[in-house]
């Protein structure tokens, strides 16, 4: 089951070399159920920062991160996550890496099996279950890498440029299946980006982020999501300029 | 490499070893080398004798040692590549009696295990320890952030983070460095056994050549030889079965 967020007033901070270095500030925003929204902004505006915070993975970070604000899980949270390097497990088959997560949490093998179906199917990854990830292309293993994050049936996803290592067309392909996705779980879904156009096609609510530290710049409502050919649609393009204009803060 | 290929090469350097030593026969007569084809007539009859007991405690001695060494080293490589503050106790000690060469604690270890078996064993431990704990802690610092941070994700305590990521991908370079531990043990073991002992293939080629048989000395050495492929090829074995990953295209 989907769940919303509400974040206010979060503010992140570490210390790489003794200095206070804050990466994120005053961020207020909130998501309801089954919500998407995309997180746009230049490079080095802490946008994964926010994804690491969020995900409650800054206490790993090398440097401790202060956090500040609140973050407001609507119910208990299962939080998948999608990371930019797709960091599948090169020692294990791309059913194994998928599994991964049950199997940390201790699912018996038959019940694997029984999630792991639909989710392979759903984002074509049957067939290649026993492919090691240096036997699959980029963009599958991509695709293997949200399956992992799916498995766990997550209840918000929260993707961290998740596509900016691919190929301008099976970008395009995964945003798509994505979307596909989305339509049939309606998964509250978070993606940070710094490409406009990804922002527009995977975000029903679009955060322009500026920075450093980041902060929001403005917010965009997007009435487009999840429409068909939606590249091919003028207003597409319209909306892109708009949360450019709004980027470069004109 | 597949079982014929291997064949193939273990067979072409056999022969590139044999021509050189058969060369060195002929050309230096004034050395006494047996040939080749004398050191095989003989070799099924000093096996026979006796060489196959010396081999036997010399396969028995690496095993114990490598067994030991590793089993202490492993952990501790593994928690100091991933834990800071356990590397920094550790650093220190590595840096310092790394590069010492160990053998020169032989009598030590004699006056603490005796003559037997465990005062080398424990040696070559020592000596295997430094070098398979300096390349699993290098191994699971070199372990991706990003992996980890990924693991941490999905909600993985931290042994599942060893279990599936940091062993793993530490694996291939504990078999590198037991490949080069290997070698240290039998060259170690050759020392320690030609003294203050009387079973080992060390023992058996220092008791040849005292008695000027060079026949049965090149018979210990190429036992000696027998005893480091038998070694490799395990190493080769498990790695293909546990990193078999390493290998795909």
């Amino acid at each position: 089951m989907a769940i919303g967020l509400e974040v206010e007033k979060l503010k992140a901070s570490y210390q790489p070399d003794g200095n206070n270095v804050t990466a994120l500030e005053d961020i207020s925003f909130s998501l309801e159920p089954g919500e998407t929204c995309a997180i746009v902004g230049p490079s080095g505006c802490g946008k994964s920062t926010l994804i690491h915070a969020l995900a409650n993975l800054v206490r790993y970070n090398s440097t401790p991160t202060v956090l500040d604000g609140k973050i407001i899980w609507d119910s208990n949270p299962r939080i998948g996550t999608v990371f930019q390097e797709h960091t599948l497990l090169p020692w294990k088959t791309i059913f194994e890496n998928v599994a991964l997560g049950l199997r940390v949490g201790k699912f018996k093998n038959i019940e694997i099996q029984k999630r792991l179906s639909p989710v392979l199917g759903d984002l074509g990854l049957a067939g290649l279950e026993d492919r090691y990830p240096s036997q699959i292309s980029g963009g599958q293993r991509h695709r293997a890498s949200i399956a992992r994050s799916l498995a766990l049936n997550p209840g918000v996803l929260l993707m961290d440029e998740p596509f900016s290592s691919l190929d301008a067309l099976t970008r395009e392909k995964l945003q798509d299946l994505y979307i596909e996705i989305w339509k049939k779980h309606s998964i509250t879904t978070l993606i940070v980006t710094h490409n406009i156009e990804e922002a527009v096609c995977m975000g029903s609510k679009i955060i322009v982020l500026e920075g450093p530290p980041g902060k929001i710049r403005g917010s965009v409502d997007n009435p487009m999501f999840g429409q068909e050919g939606l590249r091919d649609n003028q207003d597409f393009y319209k909306l892109c300029i708009k949360i450019r204009l709004l980027l470069e803060g004109k | 490499m597949n079982a014929t290929n291997k064949w193939k090469s273990y067979s072409g350097a056999t022969v590139a070893i044999l021509t050189v030593w058969w060369g060195f026969s002929y050309i230096l007569p004034n050395l006494n080398l047996p040939t080749p084809l004398q050191v095989a007539i003989s070799f099924p009859g000093v096996i026979k004798e006796g060489l196959w007991w010396h081999f036997i405690v010399s396969f028995y001695r690496v095993a114990a040692s490598i067994l030991l060494g590793t089993a202490f080293a492993l952990p501790i490589g593994l928690i100091a590549g991933r834990s800071e503050r356990l590397n920094k106790i550790v650093s220190p000690f590595i840096s310092l009696l790394y590069p010492i060469p160990k053998i020169v604690f032989l009598p030590i270890f004699i006056l603490l295990f005796g003559f037997g078996d465990w005062s080398k064993i424990a040696l070559i431990s020592f000596i295997i320890f430094f070098q398979i704990v300096v390349t699993t802690r290098d191994g699971a610092k070199a372990v991706s952030q990003q992996m980890i941070i990924a693991m941490h994700s999905l909600n993985a305590s931290n042994w599942d983070i060893y279990r599936h990521t940091v062993i793993p991908a530490t694996l291939p370079k504990v078999f590198t460095a037991l490949r080069i531990t290997t070698g240290t043990a039998i060259a170690v073991l050759f020392f320690a056994e030609s003294f203050a002992t009387q079973a080992g293939i060390g023992y058996a080629i220092m008791y040849f050549w005292g008695r000027f048989d060079q026949v049965g000395m090149f018979c210990g050495i190429v036992a000696m030889a027998f005893l480091g492929i038998i070694y490799f090829e395990f190493w080769d074995l498990l790695e293909k079965t546990f990193c078999g990953w390493t290998k795909l295209v």
